[in-house]
């Protein structure tokens, strides 16, 4: 494998190779301009590369892939620039699965099914994440091994009908500018679970949430605030002695 | 100073038409002052605010938005702001199903990356009844466009239940012309406030 950039440059279709997918050294980047993408098992996984997609990525899990695309170790010194648009449906866990990205940068995801995971990703940004359906929540927080997955930040994230909530966080701090959370067939109503300390600050949005239904959920010391978020219908928060969900207007 | 680009559809501005409008602004508003573009126009002189849809004479959003490298080729954009989601799904524009919507979106979007300006699209004027269902009706158009806004990497701005004309802000004929009839798809005065005081805080809040 060298690590020399890897580019796929003009074509209808892309076959991420496995020898890039799952080979060390990486290349250096991985850059991918063609509409589609296909990987040999339907799960891609790329490590220690800086990875730049300049045209629009679609991957179709097929219901059997795990995950539609792992990320590891990209960002920082490593970042080639933004990574996306994406589309990723049918998989198993995860859409995106991103692990110890420090300062990753995601942007234009579309995810159909299952969402984000971003774990030990300090510094990371998503901007435009736009989930439907998502069985379990659009984008989880949580620490790695090593870091404690601080300082996230979410621009304009959509989330239609996702079972485990818009936002689930754990022991790590995120700020969200602009949330937008619709309930779809019942399924959706819980829009952020926080929980071992979590910091939550969501800033401009709108929450439409079945009436009296729990929409925000605090536990284990975490602390969930609103800033002149509009919640639609009147909801309950559910939240442990030590936590809280507080509204700035 | 910094150059905002309003794209949008008759509700951004809108021709004298006989038999359907009376004046050259944005449907339903009262008066030219009165359309949500001039409103946000005035709230915000910090910025040079460009309409091409006023300028070309023309909602033809899709033609428009083909037209914006060539149009604003010399000029620096800070931000672009769409508004055309009451013609999603319609079978008499370009956006008549959801690869035309995203489709249309792209170009909007490739102009705005071109430029390293901010992409910013606003919902339609209706607020889903509920129980909101994203796959029929006015659910449907919602999620076609909040998904190919985030898709773009652009801003979703929100005015369905903030302006909802269904609830008030319904165009109620200010040009006192009872021939016309397209006017109450449109919002009011009342209406048009409303979607420039939205925009303005998000201008405020992201800009």
């Amino acid at each position: 494998m060298t690590r020399e950039a890897l580019e796929f440059d003009d074509r209808a279709s892309v076959i991420i190779p496995r020898r890039l997918v799952a080979s060390e050294p990486a290349p250096a980047m991985v850059r991918v301009s063609a509409r589609t993408g296909r990987g040999p098992d339907g799960d891609w996984r790329i490590f220690q590369a800086g990875l730049r997609v300049d045209g629009a990525l679609v991957l179709d899990g097929g219901s059997k892939a795990e995950h539609g695309v792992e990320l590891r170790g990209i960002g920082g010194a490593r970042q080639a620039g933004d990574f996306g648009p994406l589309k990723v449906w049918g998989c198993t866990q995860w859409s995106v699965a991103a692990t110890d990205c420090i300062g990753l940068r995601l942007a234009g995801l579309s995810l159909w099914h299952r969402g984000v995971l971003l774990r030990g990703c300090n510094g990371a940004s998503l901007r435009g994440v736009y989930g439907y359906g998502c069985d379990g929540p659009l984008v989880r927080v949580e620490p790695g091994e090593r870091v404690s997955g601080a300082g996230v930040k979410l621009y304009d994230v959509i989330s239609e009908g996702a079972k485990g909530g818009a936002l689930s966080v754990h022991g790590a701090s995120v700020d969200v500018y602009g949330l937008w959370s619709e309930t779809v067939k019942g399924a959706g109503d819980l829009v952020v679970e926080a929980t071992a300390g979590a910091r939550v600050h969501i800033w401009g949005g709108r929450v439409a949430s079945t009436p009296g239904s729990v929409a925000f959920m605090g536990r284990a010391g975490s602390r969930i605030v609103l800033h002149s978020v509009d919640e639609r219908y009147p909801t309950e928060d559910d939240c442990d002695a030590a936590s809280s969900v507080e509204r700035v207007p | 100073m910094e150059n905002i680009v309003v794209l949008g559809d008759s509700i951004t501005w809108h021709p004298i038409v006989g038999g359907l409008w009376c004046a050259e602004r944005g449907m339903a508003a009262s008066d030219v002052a009165l359309d949500w573009f001039n409103l946000i126009e005035a709230a915000h002189p910090e910025y040079t605010w460009y309409c091409p849809t006023r300028d070309q004479a023309s909602f033809d959003f899709v033609q428009i938005a083909a037209q914006l490298p060539t149009l604003y080729a010399a000029v620096d954009v800070r931000c672009v702001i769409v508004q055309a989601g009451e013609h999603g799904l319609a079978a008499t524009t370009g956006l008549r199903n959801d690869a035309e919507i995203a489709s249309w979106l792209e170009v909007v979007g490739n102009f705005c990356r071109a430029k390293g300006a901010h992409l910013a699209v606003l919902s339609r004027l209706i607020a889903p009844a509920p129980p909101y269902d994203p796959d029929t009706g006015v659910g449907l158009i919602d999620r076609l466009f909040r998904e190919a806004t985030a898709y773009q990497r652009g801003s979703w701005i929100d005015l369905s239940y903030t302006v909802n004309i269904d609830a008030g802000n319904k165009g109620d004929d200010p040009c006192n012309d009872p021939e016309l009839g397209a006017v109450q798809g449109h919002p009011n005065d009342a209406g048009h406030q409303a979607v420039a005081d939205t925009v303005s805080a998000w201008v405020s809040a992201v800009l």
